[in-house]
């Protein structure tokens, strides 16, 4: 079963089609990376789900259960982060915190235990006393995120949870979402455009482009494109360049910040895999780091949006190009 | 705004006539001519409609306004209970900016007559009704403004137009020809009407023409259509904020 399902989801303001026909499937326990670019309509989806905007047409189940008719069900079982952190900004955190509480069902007492455990989680425990208004835009987004958990929530839909983090604070949201579903089993749907986040936490993506969803699945499953780059550290670089350059099937061979970028003819991937482990066993060389060079996620990217690897190279990267094929 | 809702309190304190006849029977009739009268020229004369509407007309549009709706839709409670615990607060606001000056005045004035405690329980009925009717009246007009407040979004802007449509319903159109009694379609005369019905010692309200129980009911229905419709636009409304 999928915990969100829309079917021909469609949002028109006026004549402008601003969301088209979203098919969404978001697996129980994944963690969904809603990826698109700015004004792709990630935020309008979004309202969509939580009943702010109406659907011009299409149909939204969330745990089953049909939105906007089974609403309180549903609400009772979904937190939400805002794009931008919405709080009654004379109230200070704790008071907010436990109206949140409150309306999402708690006890006073619980109400009061959960926001002492939030505040310290989510890092304001020191400024439980101060009025929203006066926190900076990063402390207003924490606040949003312990909001959005106070229910006990077992889907968390996120807009762009971290816009206004530092990169700390980033790196432990992401900690902290990965371990909210590995541990508790939430569902967390995230909408972002930044891809390395994505990659990091997420298993599931659905990426949509003016509206539309262009690709939707597991990360792991969705590209068809193999990966022929490679970013390659050994304890000899000099001989390593040597070695690869005589060889027909390395198209392209740079260096970079002591990291050697290979490019290999996909049709001789194998007999790379075969050769070059061999190779440095043999001369004794110590291999200390060998990775593609680009991310699956990035490789799904490139694919959909038709940006060919080949002009990719010259737009985005600068190195010492040592060897050049066609 | 408590301390305007005091102002008839201090006027009666300044202005009061002279006392021939002390005790609680005399302290009743006294008590519902001054209030009878700060109802009607003050309490709930263009003031204090403005109050109650200022009040009313903040409760969801502030909410709209500011972006905090959107955290109420994704909780789970529902619209209907949104909408009448926004009213209800609304009212209890009311209950207490008015009830506080009314009952300082029925001390006071409990206090003049030298009524002592039997006069506090012979005006006490009065004093509950009169804020009945003042919070019927005002709830009626509570609820029109809640209902524009939502269609409009912005405090400031619905307060702005409820009080408009208020003032051109109340002083300008019973004014055009085809209306017979004009003076009927204040607020103020109204509550004349609606206190002739327990405000049976005064006799000066006889002036004030029309069934109570015709004009409760009117502005019953004003407040349960007002309520209704309130909750048809919360239902249609989109949150952009
Ligand atoms: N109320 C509205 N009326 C008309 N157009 C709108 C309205 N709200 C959004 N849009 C348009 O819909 C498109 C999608 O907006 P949306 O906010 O969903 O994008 P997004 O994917 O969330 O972008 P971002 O990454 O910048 O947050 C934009 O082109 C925007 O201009
Ligand atoms: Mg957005």
């Amino acid at each position: 079963m999928y915990i969100i399902e829309t079917h021909k989801l469609t949002k028109f303001f006026g004549k402008r089609n601003v969301v088209y026909h979203l098919d969404l499937k978001v697996p129980k326990g994944s963690i969904y990376g809603f990826l698109g670019p700015n004004g792709a309509g990630k935020t309008t989806t979004i309202k969509m789900l939580t009943n702010a905007l109406r659907p011009t047409y299409g149909e939204i189940k969330i745990f089953g259960l049909d939105m906007p008719r089974d609403r309180i069900r549903i609400m009772e079982r979904v937190g939400y982060m805002p794009e931008v952190p919405i709080a009654y900004e004379e109230m200070n955190i704790f008071e907010f915190l436990i109206y949140i509480g409150r309306l999402s069902g708690l006890s006073k007492e619980e109400a009061r235990e959960k926001t002492k455990e939030l505040l310290a989680y989510v890092g304001v425990g020191k400024l439980a006393f101060n009025k929203i208004k006066e926190l900076s835009s990063g402390q207003k987004q924490r606040v949003s995120f312990a909001a959005a958990l106070i229910g006990e929530p077992e889907l968390l839909i996120l807009d762009e949870p971290t816009a206004n983090l530092d990169p700390l604070g980033r790196i432990e949201f992401i900690g902290k979402l990965i371990e909210l579903a590995k541990k508790e089993g939430k569902t967390i749907f995230i909408s972002s455009h930044i891809v390395s986040e994505i990659e990091r936490m997420c298993n599931y993506v659905g990426i949509i482009n003016q509206g539309r969803l262009i690709a939707q699945g597991k990360i792991s499953e969705l590209t068809r494109i193999e990966e022929n780059e490679y970013d390659i550290l050994t304890s000899d670089n000099e001989r390593v360049i040597d070695f690869l350059s005589e060889k027909s099937y390395v198209r392209e061979l740079w260096e970079e910040d002591n990291i050697l970028h290979a490019r290999i003819e996909p049709r001789f991937l194998e007999e790379f895999f075969l050769q070059f482990p061999h190779y440095l066993a043999s001369e004794g060389i110590k291999l200390k780091l060998f990775k593609p060079h680009t991310s699956p996620l990035e490789r799904i990217l490139m694919e959909k949006f038709n940006i060919e690897v080949g002009t990719r190279l010259e737009n985005l990267r600068f190195g010492f190009c040592i060897k050049m094929k066609s | 705004m408590l301390a305007i809702m005091f102002l008839p309190v201090v006027v009666y304190f300044f202005t009061h006539g002279e006392i021939t006849e002390y005790g609680a029977k005399p302290l009743e009739r006294e008590f519902q001519i001054v209030m009878s009268s700060s109802l009607i020229n003050f309490w709930v004369s263009i003031i204090g409609q403005l109050i109650a509407i200022i009040i009313m007309s903040d409760l969801l549009a502030s909410e709209i306004d500011r972006g905090t709706m959107r955290l109420l839709l994704v909780k789970p409670i529902k619209k209907s209970e949104i909408v009448l615990g926004k009213f209800f607060a609304g009212m209890s606001s009311l209950a207490i900016l008015y009830g506080l000056p009314f009952l300082v005045m029925q001390i006071y004035s409990t206090l003049l007559y030298k009524a002592g405690f039997e006069g506090i329980t012979t005006t006490f009925n009065d004093l509950l009704f009169a804020l009945g009717v003042t919070l019927l009246l005002l709830g009626s007009l509570g609820a029109f403004s809640m209902l524009l407040s939502v269609a409009i979004a912005r405090p400031l802007y619905a307060s702005l137009a409820s009080f408009a449509v208020i003032f051109v319903v109340q002083y300008i159109l019973p004014n055009l020809p085809f209306f017979d009694d004009p003076e009927r379609f204040n607020l103020s005369y109204q509550i004349g009407v609606l206190l002739k019905k327990s405000f049976t010692l005064h006799t000066g309200l006889d002036i004030y023409k029309g069934d109570p129980n015709v004009s409760a009911t009117f502005f019953l229905s004003v407040i349960i259509l007002g309520i209704i419709f309130t909750l048809l636009a919360i239902y249609r409304k989109e949150y952009e904020g």
